[in-house]
């Protein structure tokens, strides 16, 4: 219920809003999205094994997203910024698809 | 130590990567705290992160709908800019036109009122068509350039294409048999007209021509006809012509009407009375680059 409510507020903030994306902010967006998909994705698997905690959930989306930003800024200031944003992008594009197959495996059994 | 190690141990970074997932976390923190219901700054940390991914997602999916057409919408915007460009350029070349008759006029009233004005407006008007001022009309020849047939007026070392030599050979040779006047497509040539070629388009006074090429000149078109074909250019033309299919026509036209150079610019121009006041155009006006100092 009150993930919800979170959710519709936060769609409606995003669309309404419409906030500018400031310039230096730009190349962490997608990491952002990334890593926000990477906890939805683990916490829907974790719903599904009956372990989901919110404490969890908000900590290891909070982890995810800073660091990530924190690499591809490094990465930046070391001149390797889009290479560092690739390899933030592929690890947690292999999470996601690890817990989307966990979850596939527990909601078709195959 | 470890007597027996695995053989892909160097494997195993890529193993953790796809096994470090979230369920391990979690798995971790329902056994240290199981049962214990979340507390209330806990719930409202989840719907704040809620609404942040939520947030996050709607931002993404609109910021990427607002720049997709973004190279759409600056592509029009330079359509647009051209063609309001164009559109002034012709209001001032009209105004140039009226405003250049009114001189006429002016000129006439004040020069019609003595021998001596009428015979400067004589002059004038000698030296206004020899330099493109004024719009000429009278009999001529007229040399019609064309691609070959089957050739790509795109490609630019397409052997069929017209190139800007072509043009400058058809102009050179007119001006070598006696034109008095010259306009390509409709663009009236100066001494100081520059006829060149900029990617696969050809150039007069630096404006772009359609293909085909129509080189219109002033003259006596029968003698001019007669003796074209035997200069160097209407030779090279002729060569053009055999070994590349470039089609050239001449023709005799007993009307012509070519207009005033719109271009004329007065390269130097003097106070009357005063030898050391001059006025130069600015630099981006000149249309060759080679004036001399006064």
């Amino acid at each position: 219920m009150i993930a919800a409510i979170g959710l519709l507020i936060g769609i409606v903030l995003g669309v309404v809003l419409q906030p500018d994306v400031p310039l230096w902010m730009q190349p962490y967006l997608p990491i952002a999205v990334v890593a926000a998909l990477d906890a939805v994705f683990g916490a829907a698997r974790a719903l599904l094994d009956g372990v989901f905690d919110d404490r969890v959930f908000v900590i290891s989306f909070l982890s995810n997203v800073v660091v990530a930003a924190l690499l591809v800024f490094l990465g930046d200031q070391l001149g390797v910024g889009a290479q560092i944003s690739t390899g933030v992008v592929v690890v947690l594009a292999m999470r996601i698809f690890a817990n989307v197959a966990a979850i596939r495996r527990r909601l078709l059994k195959a | 130590m470890p007597t027996e190690r695995d053989p892909a141990a160097s494997m195993a970074l890529l193993r953790e990567l796809v096994q470090q997932d979230a369920a391990l976390e979690y798995a971790e923190a329902a056994r240290r705290h199981r049962g214990t219901p979340p507390g209330r700054t806990t719930r409202t940390w989840f719907a704040l992160t809620c609404a942040v991914i939520a947030g996050l997602l709607a931002l993404s999916v609109v910021q990427r709908q607002a720049t997709a057409p973004a190279a759409e919408k600056a592509r029009q915007v330079l359509v647009e800019r051209v063609a309001q460009t164009q559109a002034d350029i012709e209001a001032l070349e009209t105004e140039v036109a009226s405003t250049r008759a009114d001189l006429a006029a002016a000129e006439e009233v004040l020069l019609t009122q003595s021998d001596e004005g009428s015979a400067l407006a004589t002059r004038i008007s000698t030296l206004e068509e020899g330099t493109g001022y004024s719009a000429v009309t009278g009999p001529g020849l007229v040399v019609v350039l064309a691609a070959a047939p089957g050739s790509d007026p795109a490609v630019a070392d397409d052997p069929g294409r017209v190139l800007d030599q072509d043009v400058q050979n058809a102009v050179n040779g007119l001006w070598a048999v006696g034109a008095e006047a010259i306009a390509v497509n409709g663009i009236r040539l100066t001494a100081t007209t520059a006829i060149r070629s900029a990617g696969a388009a050809i150039l007069v006074d630096f404006r772009p021509l359609l293909p085909p090429y129509r080189v219109e000149s002033i003259g006596d078109g029968a003698a001019m006809a007669t003796a074209f074909p035997l200069t160097s250019s209407g030779r090279a033309l002729k060569g053009v012509s055999d070994q590349f299919g470039v089609q050239v026509a001449v023709d005799e036209a007993s009307a012509l009407t070519l207009p005033a150079s719109s271009a004329l610019l007065p390269v130097r121009a003097r106070v009357p009375g005063d030898p050391t006041v001059t006025v130069d155009p600015s630099p981006s006006a000149v249309t060759t680059g080679k004036e001399g100092q006064p």
